[in-house]
C-alpha cells in the first residue's frame, strides 16, 4: 500500500489528500520564489568595485503588495480547509455502524453494535482486542475513549485522527473503499509502550462480513464457556493479559507469544510436548526452571493453585 | 567596587571603571552584577546545555538509525526525548537569547548597565541552579520521562508515581523565576535607559524583538508556573485537578501547557529574528527597508501568538466553530512571518551583499524559516493537521522554525559579536565551513521526517518496524544529525583558537550601525565614558554620535546611568545603580533548597524556606548606606531634570502584572473545571459557599489599602510618624483578614484532596492568603526601616511600591470573591 497521499483508501484520506497536494504545491512555488529572490539577490548584487547600495527606506506600494498576497493565500487556505473540516466532522451523518475503540496502556479494544450480529449466548456482546473489523464501503463512527491516559487514534490510509481522553468521549468516522488490511497505531505519547500500541483495521466484502461476524462471535462464545469462565477472568484480569494476546478477547500485549491457538500447538514454547493439562500446569507454575533466562515469571505462590487451574483448564480450550 | 588605590593625577576612564569593575578575586566572582559578564556566563552555560541537549538527540538517532534495534531501552528512549526537549527549549534556547540581550541590549541603548543589575545576577544564578536541579534528575536515576508536554494523566501521580516527573514540574517552575525576572528586567531597561534621543522609533530592531519577547514571557510563563504547579500539587498534596474521576480535567493540563507553549514558539524565535535583522542591513551594507513594518509584524506575531493554542489540540475533540477560528489564526502569523521576509530579501535586493559567515547563516536562516513556516501554514489547515499530528512531520515542521528559525541566527550571532564580547575575529574560512556542514547536515537530518511522517511514523517512539518503508528515510536523519553534530563541533575549535590567536577586531569590525560598536572591543567595565545622544536609526552610520549631559563628578562616585522617557527618549533622572553584591546568589540558592526540600517531600521545611528566602531578599534590596564624600552638592538629579516614574516603580508594576495573570489563570481553571465538568457545580457533597465571614473578611482587607494610601501620602511630605501608623493600622486590619480566613477554611466541609472543586477552591484562596502575608511581612520591613531612618521625603520608593503591592493584593480579593463566593449563589 503506498503512502496515503499518493494512495488513499477511504474517502477522509481522499479529501485530506486533496487538501494536502494544493497546500503542498503553493508551498514549492513560494519556497522556489523566495529561494530564487535571495540567491539573485545575493549574487547578483554582492559586493565589488563600483557597485554602490541604494539608498532608500520605505516603498508603498512593495509594502501593500507583500501585506496582501500573503494575505489572500492563507485566506483560500482557510476557506479550503473550512469545507473539507465541516465533511471530515460529520460522523453522524449516513453512518452505517458505530464501534467503541477503548483505549488503554498499551493496546485497544474494540465493542461492536449491540445488534443480534455480535450477539453473544450469554447476553453480551462481541468486544475484542487486536483487531477492528469492518464492513467495505461503510461508514463506520469510531467512538473513542480512554480507560487510563490519552490515547490518539490513526489508520493512515483510512484518515482523520483523534485522541481518546479519558473522562469523555471523542469520536471519529473511518471508511475502507476497497477490503483489505489497513494498518495504524497510538498516536499520542501514552508510556513505555506507546511504540507497540498498534491498530490494525480489517475491511471486508460486504457481503463477507456478516459470515466473518458469526465466526468472531463463535470464537468469542467459545471463549466464554461458563464452564471455563473462572480462568477466562483470571488470565484476562490478571498478569497474563499483560505479556500474551488471544485473538478475541481484551489481551491484546505483544511481549510473550500469542496463545490464540496454544491448544493446538505442537509444543510450548519448543521445550514441553505435548500441550496438555500436565504440562501446562508445570509450565505455568515455573517456566523459568524449564527454560532458563526466559521473560515469563514463575507464577507458583503468586497465583493459587485453584487459579492455575482454572487457566490451564480455559487455554486447553484454545483450539 | 574595587579597592586599587588611585592616584590624584587619574583619568576620567580611570576613576569610571574604579566604580564599575567587580573585585578581582572569587569573591568578584559570584558577586558581579556587570550585564556583560552575566551575559557571557547565560551564552556559556546555555551553549553547554546545547551539547547535552545535543547528545541526547544522537543518542536518539542512533537508536533510529536502524528499524528494530534496542540501544537504549523504550524508558530511557523516553527520558532522552523528554530531557532533550526539555533542554533545548528551557535550558538553551530561551537562556541563551537572554545571554545575547544582557550583554548587547545596555550597549545597543547607550546605557551602562540593565536597569535591575542585582536582579539580572539573580537571573543568572536562578537559572544555572534549576539546570542542575533538572539534570540532578540523572545522578538520582529518576529521569523524566512524559515528554516536554508532560501531558496529563500520564504524567500525575498515577501513572508516574517516580520521583523524575517532580524534578521536571519543581525545575520548571524554579526556571520560571529566572525567566519572568529577566523579563521584567528587560522591559524596564529598554523603556528607561535608552539613551537621549533614541526614541521608540529608532531602537535597533533587535531591542524592539527584545523587548516584545520580554513582554510576551511576562504573560506566557506564568500559565506554564501555573500548569506545573497543579501538577505539582496533584503529586505532592493530593489535589485532584487532572483527576477524570474527581472532576479534574486533562484537557486543562493541554490548555494552561499551550497557552504558555505556543507563545513560547515565538519567545523563541523573536529574539533571533533581531539577529538577523541585525546581520542583514549590516553586511548588505544599507539600512534596513522596512523598518517599521518589521517592528510591527514583531508586536502583531506575539499578540497572535497568544490566539493560537488550540492548534496543539485539534485533535482532542474541540467543538468545530472553535476548530475554525483558531486555525484562520494560526494561518494569519504567516503574514507578518511573510512581511519579514521579504522585507530582508529586499534589503539584500537593494544593498551590495558582503557575504561573511554571519551573513550566510542569517540567509540560511531565511530559507530553512520559509520552509518551516509553509510547512506551518499546512498543519494550521485543520483537516491535514488530523492527518499529521504527533507525525515525524511535526518533527520536521518545527525543527525547521525552532533550529532553522533560531539556531541559525544564533550561530551568524556568535560569529557577528564573537569581535565585540572577545576583541578577536572569529576565523573565516572554518566559518564557512561551519555554516555548509550546518546547512547541509541539518536538511539531511530533518527533511526526511516530513516523509516518515507523512507514512504513518508516530513522535516519540522507541523503534519501528523494518519494511514499512521507514529504514532509508531514519537512516538518512541519523547521518545528518551527525553532521550537524560535526559542525559543532567544528565551530567550538574555531572559538576555542580565535580566542586566543584570532584576527584582532577593533572597535568595528563590521562597520556596522549601532552603538555596541562605538565601544572598545570587550568593552570597558562602564561600556561608555561619555553616555551617547542618538539622533538617528543608524547612529553610526549618521553625523558622530553625541555626549549625552551628565554631571561628571557624580559619574564617577558611583555607579550612574540616565533615565529617559519611555516614548521620546527625554532625559529624566541619573540614577545611582547598585553596587555588587552577595545576595542574589544566596537567594538563588535559598531557592534551591526549598524546591529541593519539596523534591525530596521534607514538607515541614517549606515555611522555613520561605521566610529564609524572604529575609535574603529583603537583605539584598536594603539600601546600602551612603559612601561617605561620596555626595557632591546636592542628591542626584531628581529635581534637575523633569521627574517620571522611577525603574523600580515599573518593576513593581511589572511583577504584579505578571502576578495578576497568575491569578487569572487560577479562576480561570476554576471556571474551565466547572466548565467542562458533566456534574453541577459546586459538585454535589460541597456546600454552596457561607458568606458570613467571607464579607467581613473582605471588608477588613478592603478597609486595610487606605491607611496605606495615608500613609504613602504621609511619607512624601516626610512625616514618617504618620507612615508609621498608617502601615500598623493596615497591618492590623490584614491581619485580621488572615485569621477570618484561615476560620473559614478549616471550617469547610471538604478538602483539596475531595475533588477539583475543592482543589481550585483551597489552592486559589491559599494563594491569595500567602500573598496578604507577605503583604505583612513588607510592612513589617518598611516598619524597621522607617525606625532605622532609612525613609524620608526624597528615599521613599519602597513605601510606593509595597503600597502598590498591597492595592492589589485587595483588588485580586474582590475578583476571587466573585469567582468563588458569590457566582455559585447565582448559578448552583
Amino acid at each position: 500500500m503506498g503512502a496515503w497521499p499518493l494512495d488513499p483508501r477511504g474517502p477522509v484520506a481522499a479529501q485530506i489528500a486533496f487538501v494536502y497536494w494544493i497546500l503542498f504545491a503553493c508551498a514549492v512555488v513560494v519556497l522556489a520564489i523566495v529561494t530564487g529572490a535571495l540567491v539573485y539577490s545575493g549574487v547578483k548584487f554582492r559586493e565589488r568595485p563600483g557597485h554602490v547600495a541604494k539608498q532608500f527606506h520605505g516603498h508603498n506600494m512593495l509594502e501593500f503588495t507583500w501585506t496582501i498576497v500573503p494575505t489572500l493565500m492563507v485566506i483560500s487556505f482557510t476557506v479550503l480547509s473550512w469545507q473539507k473540516l465541516d465533511y471530515i466532522n460529520a460522523v453522524d451523518r449516513d453512518t452505517g455502524m458505530t464501534v467503541k475503540a477503548i483505549g488503554q496502556q498499551w493496546s485497544w479494544t474494540f465493542a461492536y453494535p449491540q445488534q443480534d450480529t455480535f450477539r453473544l449466548p450469554d447476553g453480551s456482546y462481541l468486544m475484542a482486542g487486536e483487531e477492528l473489523n469492518i464492513p467495505a464501503g461503510m461508514k463506520v463512527k469510531v467512538e473513542l475513549s480512554a480507560k487510563d491516559v490519552i490515547h490518539s487514534f490513526w489508520v493512515p490510509n483510512l484518515g482523520g485522527k483523534k485522541d481518546a481522553v479519558p473522562g469523555h468521549t471523542t469520536a471519529l468516522w473511518i471508511q475502507a473503499d476497497r477490503p483489505g488490511t489497513y494498518r495504524g497505531q497510538c498516536f499520542e505519547f501514552c508510556g513505555d509502550g506507546h511504540a507497540d500500541m498498534l491498530i490494525t483495521v480489517v475491511a471486508h466484502d460486504q457481503n463477507e462480513y456478516a459470515t466473518w461476524a458469526k465466526t468472531a462471535v463463535d470464537d468469542a462464545a467459545r471463549l466464554r464457556d461458563p464452564k471455563t469462565q473462572a480462568g477466562r477472568e483470571a488470565f484476562l484480569t490478571g498478569a497474563c493479559a499483560g505479556c500474551h494476546t488471544v485473538k478475541g478477547t481484551t489481551a491484546a500485549a505483544k511481549v510473550g507469544p500469542e496463545l490464540t491457538h496454544v491448544a493446538s500447538k505442537r509444543d510450548i514454547a519448543g521445550v514441553l510436548s505435548p500441550v496438555n493439562q500436565e504440562n501446562l500446569t508445570k509450565w505455568v507454575r515455573n517456566a523459568p526452571s524449564i527454560k532458563p533466562g526466559i521473560v515469563m515469571p514463575k507464577f507458583e505462590g503468586v497465583l493459587t493453585d485453584q487459579q492455575i487451574n482454572d487457566i490451564v483448564q480455559w487455554l486447553l480450550t484454545l483450539k | 567596587m574595587s579597592e586599587r588605590p588611585l592616584s590624584a593625577t587619574a583619568t576620567f576612564e580611570q576613576r569610571l571603571a574604579r566604580v564599575w569593575e567587580s573585585a578581582p578575586d572569587e569573591a568578584g566572582w559570584v558577586t558581579t552584577t556587570d550585564h556583560k559578564r552575566i551575559g557571557e556566563r547565560y551564552i556559556v552555560t546555555a551553549f553547554l546545555f546545547f551539547v547535552l541537549g545535543g547528545i541526547e538527540a544522537l543518542v536518539l538517532r542512533a537508536q533510529l538509525a536502524r528499524p528494530e534495534i534496542a540501544l537504549v531501552d523504550p524508558a530511557m528512549y523516553d527520558a532522552l526525548f523528554t530531557m532533550h526537549g526539555t533542554t533545548m527549549i528551557f535550558l538553551f534556547a530561551t537562556p541563551i537569547l537572554s545571554g545575547f540581550g544582557n550583554y548587547l541590549v545596555p550597549l545597543m541603548i547607550g546605557a551602562r548597565d540593565m536597569a535591575f543589575p542585582r536582579l539580572n545576577a539573580f537571573g543568572f544564578w536562578v537559572f544555572a541552579l534549576s539546570g542542575v536541579f533538572l539534570y540532578a534528575s540523572f545522578a538520582a536515576s529518576s529521569i523524566p520521562q512524559n515528554g516536554w508536554f508532560a501531558y496529563a494523566p500520564l504524567a500525575g501521580p498515577r501513572y508516574s508515581p517516580e520521583t523524575g516527573m517532580d524534578f521536571w514540574t519543581l525545575g520548571l517552575v524554579f526556571l520560571g523565576i529566572s525567566t519572568t525576572a529577566g523579563a521584567i528586567n528587560f522591559i524596564v531597561t529598554i523603556a528607561k535607559l535608552r539613551a537621549p534621543g533614541m526614541s521608540i522609533d529608532r531602537m535597533p530592531l533587535f531591542v524592539w524583538n527584545i523587548l516584545v519577547t520580554a513582554i510576551a514571557m511576562l504573560f506566557a510563563i506564568p500559565s506554564l508556573t501555573v500548569a506545573a504547579a497543579l501538577l505539582e500539587l496533584d503529586r505532592v498534596a493530593g489535589t485532584r485537578f487532572f483527576d477524570p474521576a474527581a472532576g479534574g480535567s486533562p484537557l486543562l493540563w493541554q490548555h494552561l501547557f499551550w497557552i504558555f507553549g505556543h507563545p513560547d514558539v515565538y519567545i523563541i524565535f523573536m529574539p533571533a529574528v533581531g539577529m538577523v535583522s541585525s546581520i542583514v542591513p549590516v553586511f548588505a551594507r544599507r539600512p534596513i527597508v522596512g523598518y517599521t513594518a518589521l517592528a510591527v509584524s514583531s508586536v502583531t506575531t506575539i499578540v497572535i501568538s497568544f490566539g493560537v493554542w488550540v492548534h496543539h489540540m485539534f485533535a482532542v475533540g474541540i467543538a468545530a466553530q472553535a476548530l475554525g477560528v483558531f486555525s484562520a489564526a494560526s494561518m494569519l502569523i504567516a503574514v507578518p512571518a511573510g512581511v519579514q521576509v521579504v522585507a530582508w530579501i529586499v534589503t539584500i535586493w537593494a544593498g551590495r551583499p558582503v557575504w561573511t559567515t554571519a551573513f550566510l547563516f542569517a540567509v540560511g536562516f531565511v530559507v530553512l524559516f520559509v520552509l518551516g513556516g509553509l510547512t506551518g501554514v499546512m498543519v494550521a489547515a485543520v483537516p491535514f493537521d488530523w492527518q499529521v499530528t504527533d507525525s515525524y512531520f511535526v518533527v520536521a515542521h518545527l525543527h525547521y522554525v525552532l533550529f532553522g528559525g533560531m539556531v541559525f541566527p544564533l550561530f551568524g550571532a556568535f560569529y557577528y559579536w564573537f569581535p565585540k564580547m572577545t576583541g578577536r575575529l572569529l576565523d573565516e574560512r572554518v566559518g564557512a565551513l561551519n555554516f555548509w556542514t550546518m546547512f547541509v547536515g541539518f536538511n539531511l537530518a530533518f527533511f526526511p521526517m516530513h516523509i516518515a511522517g507523512i507514512l504513518g511514523m508516530p513522535r516519540r517512539v522507541y523503534t519501528y518496524p523494518a519494511g514499512a518503508g521507514l529504514d532509508a528515510v531514519n537512516l538518512v536523519s541519523s547521518i545528518g544529525a551527525f553532521v550537524v553534530a560535526l559542525s559543532v563541533a567544528l565551530f567550538v575549535a574555531n572559538a576555542a583558537v580565535s580566542l586566543r590567536r584570532g584576527r584582532l577586531a577593533g572597535r568595528d569590525p563590521w562597520q556596522a550601525n549601532t552603538l555596541e560598536w562605538s565601544t572598545a572591543s570587550p568593552p570597558e567595565p562602564f561600556d561608555f565614558a561619555r553616555l551617547p545622544a542618538v539622533a538617528s536609526r543608524d547612529p553610526l552610520w549618521g553625523p558622530k554620535v553625541a555626549n549625552a549631559r551628565e554631571p561628571a563628578a557624580l559619574a564617577t562616585a558611583w555607579r550612574q546611568t540616565t533615565a529617559t522617557s519611555a516614548l521620546e527618549a527625554r532625559p529624566e533622572l541619573f540614577l545611582r545603580m547598585p553596587g555588587d553584591s552577595i545576595w542574589p546568589a544566596l537567594a538563588a540558592a535559598a531557592l534551591l533548597a526549598l524546591f529541593g526540600a519539596i523534591l525530596f517531600r521534607f514538607l515541614v521545611l517549606v515555611p522555613f524556606g520561605l521566610a529564609l528566602l524572604f529575609a535574603l531578599v529583603a537583605r539584598w534590596l536594603w539600601p546600602s548606606p551612603e559612601t561617605p564624600g561620596a555626595h557632591v552638592g546636592a542628591r542626584p538629579g531628581p529635581r534637575e531634570l523633569p521627574v517620571g516614574r522611577a525603574p523600580g516603580w515599573w518593576g513593581m508594576a511589572l511583577v504584579v502584572a505578571t502576578d495578576a495573570t497568575i491569578f487569572a489563570l487560577l479562576l480561570a481553571s476554576y471556571g474551565y473545571l466547572g466548565f467542562a465538568g458533566n456534574g453541577p457545580w459546586p459538585p454535589p457533597g460541597s456546600e454552596r459557599p457561607q458568606l458570613a465571614i467571607p464579607l467581613v473578611g473582605t471588608v477588613v482587607l478592603l478597609a486595610s489599602s487606605a491607611p496605606i494610601a495615608w500613609a504613602e501620602a504621609g511619607i512624601r511630605r516626610g512625616d514618617v510618624r504618620r507612615l508609621a501608623i498608617g502601615i500598623g493600622i493596615a497591618m492590623a486590619l490584614s491581619a485580621g483578614f488572615v485569621v477570618l480566613q484561615a476560620i473559614e477554611l478549616t471550617r469547610k466541609a471538604f478538602a483539596p484532596q475531595t475533588n477539583a472543586y475543592g482543589s481550585a477552591f483551597f489552592t486559589i484562596t491559599s494563594f491569595h492568603g500567602l500573598h496578604v502575608i507577605v503583604a505583612l511581612l513588607l510592612g513589617a520591613v518598611l516598619l524597621v526601616r522607617a525606625w532605622r531612618g532609612g525613609l524620608d521625603r526624597e528615599r521613599h520608593l519602597a513605601v510606593q511600591n509595597v503600597a502598590l503591592y498591597w492595592h492589589f493584593v485587595g483588588a485580586v480579593w474582590i475578583v476571587i470573591l466573585a469567582v468563588l463566593y458569590l457566582s455559585p449563589q447565582v448559578t448552583g
